[in-house]
């Protein structure tokens, strides 16, 4: 991968999980109600706690938004291809996904997604979007 | 605050400029201090925009134009800066840091890559911790500014249900302005057919949703006061700033539910109320033409509902209904905008912000237009208004 994100201990535990196949959020509870977010940058954006955890949530969630990039800006990135983001299930938070082609579900803002990680030529990983039958 | 736009200086803007940032703002600013009245010895402030590699620094811009300023500072090396640079030359003046300060804007795209290609100045934010300041995520292959607005209009037109057809009204109604601004980089005017025919770059977004990079410079001279004769000062009236935070996204309305926004979208009334709205003691029915930081097209859409023209959900079908008209004449980014006019950071806006209430805007001229208003999807505005 050409375009990896620039990765600092704060946010190196998500990448260490994706390389488990585990959506690891950081995590706070310091006086308030369990939170998760994204981006991992090392604060909580509630109580700005710089001492915060990780916790694996569950990998699924709804399409907020979805697009399709059908110009080539770099040739690592043929098109088409579609990246959705994501709001999680289980976290107040939203994830942006690769999403795989699809077996015939076409996506839809509100489709269900379940998300996994798929292992990239080295040691990168890349988070991707399946959609599934909507409820 | 008491400061006054007092000169301003454009160049045409083009796509192959045959001179480099310092030539081209040498051009704008020479035209920007004959307006006002003034001389490079009466400039003691400089303000840059957009720096190295696709403009030049302030201090090899004070160097290479021949000046000595007491007060120089520089923003980003994209967009978004234009009304904070000119908030930042008001508030000097007023404060006394210097008496005129010269707004620079000036570079050359056609040197490098198109943006969101790799070798572009700014692509390496497509791997910023966290990711990109228009949403870029460079290891999922979102790699340009036009995903992020994509994703925008997704979810609006999802939403409201809104119609590509209000954003083909917008690419045209500003094409027809460009058509009567011999500044603009697009001169031809847009048919519905051309729009239909123009393919997707990141669907749903056309390529007449996108704006286009040019090349050229703009100066604008900020002062204390006037020359004794012959210029004619507009008085900035009021100015807000970027707004920060998760409800914030740079080609998004507030609450439209993406990355960390709520899902909570600002009712009209509290879309009225606007600091540089009140500061210059204006509601948004005074405003007599109004431009907004249209890199695509839907944050026209966006920005009529933030800044309260327009209910949340509303500004789609009222575009589809009016235009971007009043009484038959557009009223919106009358210099067609980064759209038509070229993706010039919103100086292009400015200058014809100026023209408009100096009543010289030729063709694209609102009769007796007196406060002109500028207010983008970063949050940010600025009023100006006949001195």
């Amino acid at each position: 991968m050409k375009f990896d994100p620039t990765i600092s201990p704060d946010s190196a535990p998500f990448w260490r999980g994706a390389k488990e196949g585990k959506l690891l959020l950081p995590t706070c509870d310091s006086g308030h109600a369990l939170r998760q977010w994204m981006p991992p940058l090392g604060v909580c954006p509630q109580c700005r706690s710089t001492d915060i955890g990780w916790r694996e949530t569950e990998p699924r969630g709804t399409v907020v938004s979805w697009v399709v990039y059908r110009r080539a800006f770099a040739p690592e990135f043929p098109p088409p291809y579609t990246v959705a983001l994501v709001r999680l299930l289980r976290a107040q938070t939203t994830i942006p996904v690769f999403v795989e082609p699809s077996d015939g579900v076409p996506i839809e803002v509100g489709s269900n997604v379940q998300i996994a990680f798929r292992r990239l030529a080295g040691d990168e990983f890349m988070p991707v979007g399946n959609v599934i039958t909507r409820d | 605050v008491e400061a006054l736009i007092t000169g301003i200086g454009m160049t045409e803007l083009t796509k192959e400029a045959s001179s480099g940032p310092v030539a081209l703002a040498a051009q704008a600013m020479n035209e920007a201090l004959r307006d006002a009245g003034r001389t490079h010895e009466e400039i003691d402030g400089l303000l840059v925009h957009i720096g190295s590699p696709r403009g030049q620094d302030y201090d090899r811009f004070a160097e290479s134009l021949g000046l000595s300023v007491a007060f120089a500072s520089q923003t980003w090396s994209h967009g978004r800066f234009m009304s904070t640079v000119l908030t930042y030359a008001a508030l000097a003046v007023t404060n006394g840091l210097a008496n005129n300060v010269a707004c620079i804007a000036a570079y050359r795209n056609s040197s490098f890559p198109r943006i969101g290609e790799p070798g572009n100045p700014f692509f390496h934010e497509v791997m910023r911790e966290g990711g990109g300041p228009h949403g870029e995520q460079g290891g999922l292959g979102m790699l340009a500014p036009s995903g992020g607005a994509a994703m925008a209009w997704r979810r609006y037109a999802s939403l409201y249900t809104a119609d590509e057809k209000a954003l083909e009204a917008v690419a045209i109604s500003q094409r027809s302005c460009a058509v009567l601004n011999p500044r603009a980089a697009l001169r031809t005017p847009l048919s519905t057919t051309d729009y239909g025919a123009s393919p997707y770059v990141v669907e749903p977004l056309r390529r007449f949703d996108s704006s286009l990079p040019v090349d050229g410079a703009a100066c604008v001279i900020v002062s204390r006061s006037p020359a004794s004769e012959g210029s004619t000062p507009v008085r900035i009236a009021g100015f807000q700033g970027l707004k920060g935070g998760s409800e914030r996204f740079i080609f998004g309305p507030t609450g439209l539910g993406l990355w960390n926004q709520s899902d909570s979208r600002p009712t009209i009334e509290e879309a009225r109320r606007q600091s540089a709205f009140q500061m210059a003691g204006i509601s948004p029915s005074d405003i007599d033409t109004f431009y907004t930081y249209d890199a695509f097209t839907p944050c026209v859409l966006f920005a009529l509902e933030e800044f309260g023209f327009t209910g949340p959900g509303e500004a789609s079908d009222y575009v589809i209904a009016e235009g971007l008209a009043r009484n038959g004449r557009p009223w919106v980014n009358t210099n067609g905008g980064l759209l038509s006019e070229g993706h010039f950071n919103g100086w292009g806006h400015i200058h014809e912000m100026v023209l408009q209430v100096r009543g010289k805007a030729g063709a694209r001229q609102i009769p007796g237009a007196q406060v002109a208003a500028w207010g983008a999807l970063a949050g940010d505005a600025l009023v100006v208004s006949t001195a």
